[in-house]
């Protein structure tokens, strides 16, 4: 291959690319925490005794979780304001999209945490006269969470890439303006590349810390 | 003597025909018990026989299908509302009496992901509204009672079977319990680590805790209880002192069980 490399057109814009890559820093961050909040809710209303809360909730994951996420973004931006006359900025819609396919897998991976509690666990949290949401605060929330800290983070991963998909209406996040800049200067390899690896930096240091405490945390409390 | 404690005192926990069914399965077909203060009851016999199921329903881990349980007068669980309806106690209202009734699994059941020392305060701590600081002077005193004050900051995990059922009674002990109740605490250990956990026990009956005991030990029945209670498909088939039941009743079915069990402890490895 006998293509030049020229990184000094990185450098060039790089106040382009880095407050792109600061809007994907605010999409990641927002999406995921509002998308930890959806999963959060939607959870115990999944588990629910009562069909009344259980149906709705089992719905509402069920209908998400069969979109794809670039249908759920678009259908946010075309339809959703025609539907309901609110018509959110695209940065937001995203936002919110992002924090919705996410959170009804957030909700998933709660569930299934919660369900794999040991029951006398729970048993020894009411026997000593715990109310339910001080059992679910102190015991069977943490011991869920350590659990399903694996998929957890694999969600997150998930949630972090899925920013890139507001580049398909138009949000200046890293990719959008990437591809902006690599049409405007015939530098595709040096910029997508740059796009590439900005996600690396991202995601890697994530997955390693979490890898880090999973280690931890198995040691510490479940390993003889 | 039976007679004169009787005279002497209320009791404290009161069974009145306590029915349990699992579906169309009736685990409890009508028990009726009593247990003053300071009483040890010994509940025996086979498995399946009920006798957990009535332990569990005793702090409402199973919800009886129909009789009632007072503990010191008061119904637990249920509350009979105007025009004698009786309905189940609001989620709060029957935690406030399950702390009254502290258990003992036979599984341990401690918290994993808290320190020894942090089994022991988080019912005084989170239930009882106690602070931190007198909650670990007190955790300690108690585990110093039970001979492991120097686990303390150790995880459940690197203990064995014998040291993580002394600290569960020290986290049941916490709560300053009116009953203690065990459900077969000792059924789960090996055999070498059985005698710490009943000494703890034993301790504890001498020191005159009211407590309700599902145990296979014979010799623990014998030695701590002060009524024994022998189950048998969800009836009580025989009850009394332990010397009573288990070598001088008539009932065949209670002779049937004891002279099984006298059996299996000769004819094992020593």
């Amino acid at each position: 291959m006998n293509y030049e490399w020229d990184f000094s057109i990185l450098l060039q814009y790089r106040g382009l690319l880095g407050s792109a890559a600061l809007v994907t820093l605010q999409l990641v961050v927002l999406s995921v925490v509002l998308g930890i909040a959806v999963g959060l809710v939607l959870a115990p209303f999944r588990m629910a005794e009562r069909r009344l809360l259980r149906y709705p909730a089992t719905a509402i994951i069920e209908v998400v979780r069969s979109v794809p996420p670039l249908v759920l973004v678009v259908w946010c931006y075309y339809c959703l304001p025609i539907l309901t006359g609110l018509a959110l900025p695209a940065f937001w819609t995203c936002v919110f999209a992002i924090a919705l396919y996410s959170g009804v897998f957030y909700a998933e991976i709660f569930r299934a945490g919660v369900q794999a509690v040991d029951r006398g666990l729970i048993e020894a949290g009411m026997s000593v006269g715990m109310r339910p949401a001080t059992v679910m605060l102190r015991v069977t929330g943490p011991l869920a969470f350590l659990r399903v800290l694996p998929p957890f983070t694999s969600q997150c991963v998930m949630a972090i890439k899925n920013s890139v998909l507001g580049s398909y209406i138009a949000v200046g996040e890293i990719l959008y303006e990437g591809q902006r800049l690599s049409i405007a200067t015939f530098r595709p390899l040096e910029v997508l590349t740059l796009v590439a690896a900005f996600f690396v930096v991202v995601i890697l240091p994530l997955t390693l810390t979490a890898g880090a405490i999973e280690r931890r945390v198995f040691l510490k409390y479940f390993r003889r | 003597m039976a007679a004169a404690d009787t005279a002497a005192s209320a009791p404290l926990l009161v069974v009145e025909n306590l029915r349990k069914s699992f579906g169309t399965h009736e685990v409890l077909k009508g028990v009726s018990l009593s247990v003053k203060p300071s009483q040890v009851v010994g509940l025996l016999g086979r498995s399946g026989s009920g006798k957990s199921t009535l332990l569990r329903c005793l702090n409402m881990l199973e919800v009886p299908t129909a009789g009632r349980i007072l503990l010191e007068g008061e119904e637990i669980g249920f509350e009979t509302v105007s025009g004698g309806r009786r309905r189940p106690l609001p989620a709060a209202q029957l935690a406030r009496q399950r702390a009254a009734m502290s258990m003992v699994f036979q599984h341990f059941n401690l918290w994993p992901h808290r320190t020894v020392l942090g089994n022991v305060v988080e019912g005084p701590i989170q239930v009882l509204g106690m602070a931190r600081d007198e909650a670990e002077a007190r955790g300690l005193d108690l585990l110093e009672r039970v001979g492991l004050r120097d686990k303390a900051g150790s995880y459940p995990i690197r203990l064995s079977g014998g040291q993580q059922q002394r600290v569960a009674i020290a986290r049941a002990l916490a709560m300053r319990p009116k009953i203690m109740l065990f459900d077969e605490p000792t059924s789960a250990l090996d055999p070498e680590l059985v005698g710490e956990v009943l000494q703890v026990m034993l301790d504890l009956a001498k020191s005159g805790t009211t407590m309700v005991v599902v145990t296979h030990e014979m010799s623990f029945a014998r030695n701590a209880c002060d009524e024994v209670v022998l189950l048998e498909g969800g009836d009580i088939v025989e009850r009394g002192t332990p010397d009573f039941v288990m070598s001088r009743s008539e009932n065949p079915r209670a002779r049937q069980f004891f002279a099984h069990h006298r059996q299996e402890k000769t004819g094992g490895p020593a």
